[in-house]
């Protein structure tokens, strides 16, 4: 569309358009506008008919690992973790597609509130703690300064980044650990996940945060995923006026994935 | 003594799940499909908490919630709307409408609830 859009400006500013290829320019732009715009309502729409089933296996399973439903042997344990951890996943997958569905149309509300970001993460790590488990993975996490300050967030859409950055550390890193930490200064809150994984090449850097980027440089490891988390938490971050940034010092060396967000900004909800 | 528990919610599954989730850590629970209910605080005012969904049928959610926390008899009691479905401004209305909290069905589990309702009416206490 933005090419499209591109064309007609430079056709118009050339003063040589012919008015019926304009037309066709015009009418050709919205019909794309429209089946953009079908799209990301197909999408909302599947995706909250997505969420009830998801929330009825994790309520049942949750259940079932707790011990509401008899005693389970550590094997029907083991299993039932797997399976509360891929319908976590696919949780997942279904909040980053509402969320960029949300985002081209321009319904992305927030809810901002006082919270406290440490809880936030420890949730978090508790959650995909199976995950790293499966992979054999060390998942630690270092608190960096004493306190870390109450915040002014949208905690559900904070808990996203959060997840998807995890969850990316623990895909693309085959042994070793995973660190997640928090620290503070007097202007900011800052989150990093750093892991031993394979790292990003240089020339993949300015693709990762963009829609549909994965495994960048990675093609020869097998990894699930659809190119959107990273995409949908820099929208999210860049929301509460916070900045996301990759560090890796090269492919076979791991790479850090952090945020800032900022301690006294209070931002309107939307 | 027992804590009733008040689920306004229609999907079958959740109503299933949170039912048993509820009984089974301690409380009675009462559920009711429509909105129509919500309209009538004389029959609420016996529960010690209620949890709402907010696209029930009958009557919308924000209305039933402006009623419970208008009316003398209920308006004391903590509200905890339930939701999956509902744009996040939903919620915001709700809160500013009276909701004392809000839960997102995909990211709770009973346990989790559980543990919210008894911190809501631990702090009622004190």
């Amino acid at each position: 569309m933005g090419i499209l859009k591109n064309l007609l400006n430079h056709n118009i500013n050339k003063d040589s358009v012919n008015e019926k290829e304009l037309d066709d320019f015009k009418k050709a732009n919205e019909k794309l506008r429209q089946l953009d715009k079908t799209k990301s309502d197909f999408i909302s729409l599947a995706s909250h008919q997505l969420r009830t089933p998801l929330t009825a296996i994790k309520g049942y399973v949750s259940m079932m690992v707790d011990g509401d439903f008899g005693e389970f042997n550590n094997q029907a344990i083991s299993v039932l973790k797997r399976v509360y951890s891929a319908n976590e996943k696919l949780i997942q997958l279904v909040e980053n597609l509402l969320n960029v569905s949300r985002i081209e149309s321009g319904r992305l509300y927030f809810n901002f509130q006082d919270s406290k970001i440490e809880e936030i993460v420890k949730n978090a790590i508790n959650e995909l703690s199976h995950s790293a488990e499966e992979k054999n993975l060390r998942l630690i996490y270092k608190k960096l300064n004493k306190i870390i300050p109450i915040i002014n967030i949208d905690e559900e859409k904070i808990k996203n980044v959060i997840i998807n950055l995890i969850n990316n550390a623990i895909k693309y890193t085959t042994r070793g650990s995973i660190i997640v930490s928090l620290k503070a200064n007097k202007e900011n809150v800052e989150f990093c996940v750093s892991d031993s994984g394979l790292g990003i090449r240089h020339e993949d850097m300015p693709k990762l945060f963009k829609k549909f980027s994965r495994g960048l440089g990675m093609s020869l490891v097998d990894t699930e995923g659809t190119g959107l988390g990273l995409y949908v938490s820099r929208m999210l971050i860049k929301s509460h006026k916070g900045k996301i940034w990759a560090e890796s010092k090269g492919s076979g060396h791991g790479s850090s994935f952090c945020f800032t967000l900022p301690i006294k900004k209070k931002i309107k909800n939307k | 003594m027992f804590k009733k528990i008040l689920l306004i919610e229609n999907e079958e599954e959740i109503i299933n799940i949170y039912k048993l989730g509820l009984k089974r850590a301690g409380f009675i629970v009462e559920v009711i499909k429509n909105g129509i209910w919500g309209l009538r605080p004389e029959k609420i005012k016996q529960f010690d908490i209620i949890i709402m969904d907010m696209t029930i049928p009958a009557v919308d959610g924000h209305s039933s919630i402006k009623i419970l926390k208008i009316n003398k008899t209920t308006k004391h009691i903590p509200l905890i709307v339930f939701f999956n479905s509902a744009q996040e401004d939903d919620i915001k209305r709700a809160i500013s409408l009276g909701a004392d909290a809000y839960l997102i069905k995909i990211h709770t589990t009973p346990a989790k609830l559980v543990k919210k309702i008894n911190k809501m009416l631990n702090s009622r206490k004190e």
